[in-house]
Parts: C-alpha cells; structure tokens; sequence
C-alpha cells in the first residue's frame, strides 16, 4: 500500500503542471484569465470535499 | 546522541544522507524556473514546467521495476548506481541548450531517484531492529525536508549568477556516493516479490480514498514549486532575489507542520482530515491577493505547512488500515 501512496504522490507531481494549465485554461475560456492559485484554490476545495465525502464513507 | 551511541552509526549516516536527496529531487531548481524561461523564451511554458515535474514521473516508473532491480544486482551497487544518475545527469542538465535534451536529464535523474527513494527507508528496515526503525524513520523524514531547505537555497542563488549553475546542486549527491562507498556493506538485501495485475487493482479498490487523496494533495502542493517563481515574475509583488529564501522558508514550515502533525491528530482527532486542504485554501487566497511582501509569505508558509500536515496525514490513517502489510506492494 506504501508503494501504492507513493506513486500516487510522484504521479501528482509529474500532471500537476498539466491539470493547472488545464483548470487555468477553462477560467480563461470563462472570465477571460486565471492564475494558476485560483485553479489550486478550486483543486484545494475539490481535496476538502474529497477527504469529507471518503471518511463519512469509511464509517 | 542516539546516532552517535549506536554501534552502526557509520551506516546509519550513509543510509541518512540518502534522505536528503529524494522528495524534493524535481524541486531543487524551481527557484531557477523563472531565469530558465527568460532563455528559452520561444518555448511553452509547460515544457519549462516539466523540468520541475518530469523527474517524478520516471520514480513512479523506476518504483514499479525496483524489486526486479534488487534482485538483479546487490544493494550497494545498486544505490551507486542511482546516486550516479542523480550527479551525472542532474548536473548535465545544466549543460543542456536544447530543452527537449534537458528534459531527458531530468528523466534519467528521476530513474536515479527511483532508485535511491526506496533505499532511503528500505534499507533502515533492512538493517536496524524494531526499535530503532521508528526514530530512524522520523530522522529520515526530517532529512527529506531538510534536504529541500538546503537544495532550495543552493540552487536559488546559483541561479542568480546563471540558471545553468543551478543545476550544480546535484553535486550534493556526492556526500552520499563517498558515505556509501566508505561505510556501506554490499549485499544482496531485498527479496523479489511477484505481484499480479489482480492484486494491484485490489490495492486500489481497498485504498483508493487515501490514494486519491494523496494524489489530490501532492496536485495542490506542486502547484507551489512549479508556478511560484513564475507568477512572482509576472505580478513583481516580491523581489525574484527573494524567491529561493521563500520556498526554503516554506519547506522549513513542511517540516514544521510534519512535526506538529502528531499533536495535531491529538488535539483534533478525526477533524484533523480538514487541516491540510483548509491551510492550502487559505494559503493560496492570501498568494492571489498578491498584497505585498507579507501576504506572499503567509501564503507560502500555510502552503507547506499543508504538505507537512497532509502527507503523514494520509499515510498514518492508510497504515492503520493495512497494519503490518502496509510496507509491502
């Protein structure tokens, strides 16, 4: 399962350029621009939904 | 000093050095990114981007092949040979004036620390008992942060002499090739262990809110090192001079916050789940206000206080989980 958590970790690291761009670009099509903290801050809600909707589900 | 009053300290130091040198392995020249785009100016921003995450995606490759790898050759040779990736390529990078070149550095650089990542802990387990796994572990993990503190800083200010010599940081890696090659003995130490496609898949299924957790986690987390200096650039809110003594001090705060996580899960039980995608938000709103010197370093230090927090976080709740299998594929 370690191994599992760490691939998951390094994975991230190598998309996380590609899906930022890719957030930035559909704020671009939307409002006109985005900088790449307002797609983490949606990515970032995004984890806190996550973590909230997996431990209700674990209990 | 537990290090010095063990009667393996020699190996314990070896074993150690190899931790600063793994988690923040692509990071170590995002100070740079900025003076690395002004030359190659002509050429898309996610290329430049890549230098920073290209690496990661060759561990996670090297990972899956790392039991093969240890059965072929003994545990010596096969951190040397990781470390001489890590030097050579790292460095060559820097030497590199096509980017598409560049980026094949970067991605021998990550089989090297593909190779050296799971050595780091593996060989604690290997060698050391029980009872001294859990402190070497922690000391492990300082190093890992530490490791970035430093390689941050380094390469921060070669980059302002040139980006090229930022790639210079990789030299650091020698410490560990002469501690290895003076202190380690060379032995054959891991067992290979077959594994179906069948039980991968059950992996996932058992763990996969932790993995996609931790996924979500480290996407957040990178956006930092891969977009920092860019968009300080962009908004010249904070001198680029300034950029690598931020992102080190953000790596100190990772350290922090990993060190805090224990009293964390204490004080705050399940809730502590919330702590890291709550600091990230809160981290990222204060950068997006780009008011100033202040808010910039209050961003940057709940950014890597998140990471500190959020990593053992998914780690701790996910071993509890699988229990005693929880090192194994």
């Amino acid at each position: 399962m370690i191994p599992a958590l760490s691939i998951a970790l390094y994975i991230a690291q190598f998309t996380a350029p590609t899906i930022i761009a890719a957030i930035q670009a559909g704020f671009s099509a939307v409002s006109g621009g985005g900088t790449s903290y307002e797609a983490a801050i949606l990515l970032s809600v995004v984890m806190l939904l996550w973590v909230g909707v997996f431990d209700r589900k674990k209990n | 000093m537990f290090i010095q009053d063990h009667r393996r300290w020699r190996l314990m130091l070896a074993i150690l050095s190899l931790s600063l040198l793994t988690v923040m392995a692509g990071a170590a020249v995002a100070p740079a990114l900025d003076v690395i785009q002004q030359h190659f100016s002509g050429e898309p921003v996610i290329l430049i981007q890549l230098i920073i995450s290209m690496p990661a995606l060759f561990i996670a490759i090297t990972n899956l092949f790392f039991g093969k790898l240890c059965a072929l050759f003994k545990g010596r040779t096969l951190t040397l040979t990781g470390l001489a990736f890590y030097v050579v390529f790292g460095c060559a990078a820097g030497l590199c004036s096509n980017i598409y070149l560049l980026l094949i550095c970067r991605a021998l650089v990550g089989v090297g620390v593909g190779i050296i990542m799971p050595m780091s802990t593996g060989l604690i387990t290997y060698y050391f008992t029980r009872d001294k796994q859990d402190t070497l572990m922690g000391y492990s993990s300082a190093m890992n942060m530490m490791g970035g503190v430093v390689a941050t800083l380094i390469a921060g200010f070669l980059a302002m002499v040139s980006w090229r010599l930022s790639f210079l940081v990789y030299l650091l890696g020698l410490i560990s090739i002469v501690l290895v090659l003076l202190w380690m003995p060379n032995e054959r130490i891991f067992q290979q262990k077959t594994s179906s496609k069948k039980k991968h898949e059950n992996i996932f299924a058992g763990y996969y809110p932790w993995i996609v957790g931790m996924f979500l986690l480290m996407v957040n987390f990178f956006n930092y090192p891969s977009n920092f200096a860019l968009e300080v650039s962009k908004s010249g809110v904070v001198s680029s001079s300034l950029v690598p003594v931020i992102m080190a001090g953000m790596d100190i705060f990772g350290f922090i916050g990993g060190l805090l996580f224990p009293k964390c899960k204490t004080a705050m039980g399940n809730r502590s789940k919330y702590i890291a995608p709550v600091l990230f938000i809160l981290g990222y709103i204060a950068l997006q206000s780009a008011g100033g010197l202040l808010l910039t370093l209050i961003g940057s230090f709940m950014v890597g206080a998140a990471n500190g927090i959020g990593v053992p976080y998914f780690i701790s709740t996910a071993s509890a989980k699988a229990g005693a299998n929880a090192a194994t594929p």
